[in-house]
């Protein structure tokens, strides 16, 4: 349900649900220092019934916010693991829609010694660099070289890369079941060579411990998500594409 | 694809996840009724193995070590702290909140060299398994 038409051509950014929370503190983070609204309603009789009230309205806990030619996927609810695919596969028909000319998945990569790092590493996944180099500083980045991604991210982004959007994850070393900030700050740096991303990333730091406990609720629905779509191969390696 | 189970196959997992969600939903409801009727805030926690024992990591974020009150019955660790994290306006419905968790732990835990650190508000406690049994030699 659209409220008002998108641009096209946007950006997209995912912020969906998933390990450490690093998506989804980033896409609020960017939402709330932009100003955005939201524009698109995402519903379906897959998804819990569920309403966000807020200043007497009433909104989808799924929501894509969209202003200066970047629109960010947002939730308040884990994706239910039943419904993963058909609902990246919506999305992504909603991209070509809307002639969106590429897509930022950004996620945590779960890393039990998290606790013993200051700053968290990132690591990118493309099918396009050059789509990506006035937006993003690779410069020092790792690839992601053999990894299991599981849930959510991973098949918008295999739905992405299947219909050839250019596309680029990011993942940030995070704690698997505490929401991140920091990693999600780590995550929005890699951003700031576009104008678009210039975000008060102190700001994040500083509101970190407040999005700790807030986010609490958000985060153990989405561990029962992640456990059903067995998140635990993140820690695996894969054995056949070596 | 269609990978061809038969529709009782289909059913019985149905059946099994609605199950699941259902058993998942009265516990965060129980959480929550906790939470409420005792006005504290539950932690996210994890207990994780480890060689020779375990680590349980408790998230306090805001909570400096000496707020933390730490008591262990048996094999019961209760922990209580002050949650100050919460934005003014959601402080103004909830005042004066505290996180507070009972934890159990494993019976095998040896209590005595449990070690406890607390870093960016993350509490941390290793612990110890108690050496028991006797080692086997390989001919």
């Amino acid at each position: 349900m659209e409220k008002k038409r998108v641009q096209d051509g946007s950006l997209v950014l995912d912020g969906l649900p998933d390990t450490g929370l690093v998506g989804t503190i980033a896409a609020l983070h960017l939402v709330r220092a932009k100003g955005m609204s939201p524009m698109v309603r995402i519903d379906s009789d897959l998804l819990p019934p569920v309403a966000i009230v807020k200043e007497m309205n009433l909104f989808e806990p799924l929501m894509i916010y969209s202003s200066d030619g970047v629109s960010v996927i947002a939730s308040e609810i884990p994706i239910p693991t039943e419904i993963t695919k058909p609902f990246a596969r919506e999305l992504v028909v909603w991209i070509k829609d809307h002639r969106c000319r590429a897509v930022i998945s950004i996620g945590g990569i779960p890393e039990p010694a998290r606790s013993e790092i200051e700053e968290p590493e990132v690591f990118y996944l493309t099918n396009s660099t050059e789509a990506f180099s006035a937006t993003i500083d690779l410069g020092k980045t790792k690839q992601l070289d053999s990894a299991f991604l599981v849930g959510p991210k991973a098949a918008f982004l295999l739905e992405c890369f299947r219909e050839e959007i250019p596309t680029i994850g990011l993942f940030a070393q995070s704690f698997p079941n505490y929401p991140d900030p920091g990693a999600a700050a780590s995550a929005l740096t890699l951003l700031r060579r576009s104008d678009v991303f210039q975000v008060d990333l102190e700001e994040l730091v500083k509101s970190g411990e407040e999005m700790r406990v807030r986010f609490r609720d958000l985060m153990r629905r989405t561990m029962g998500e992640m456990e059903r779509a067995q998140k635990s191969r993140e820690m695996e390696s894969p054995s056949l594409l070596v | 694809m269609s990978l061809g189970f038969s529709d009782e196959f289909d059913e019985r997992f149905r059946r099994l996840i609605l199950e699941a969600r259902r058993t998942e939903e009265r516990m965060a409801r129980a959480l929550k009724e906790f939470e409420r009727s005792e006005r504290c805030v539950v932690p996210l926690h994890e207990l994780r193995p480890t060689t020779d024992g375990y680590t349980l990591t408790v998230d306090l974020p805001g909570v400096q070590k000496d707020e933390v009150g730490l008591t262990l019955e048996g094999t019961s660790l209760f922990m209580t702290a002050p949650c100050k994290s919460i934005t003014e306006k959601r402080r103004r419905h909830a005042k004066e909140l505290n996180y507070i968790i009972e934890i159990s732990l494993p019976g095998d835990v040896d209590t005595k060299t449990i070690k406890a650190t607390m870093r960016n508000g993350l509490l941390r406690l290793e612990m110890k398994k108690r050496i028991g049994g006797y080692k086997i030699r390989i001919d």
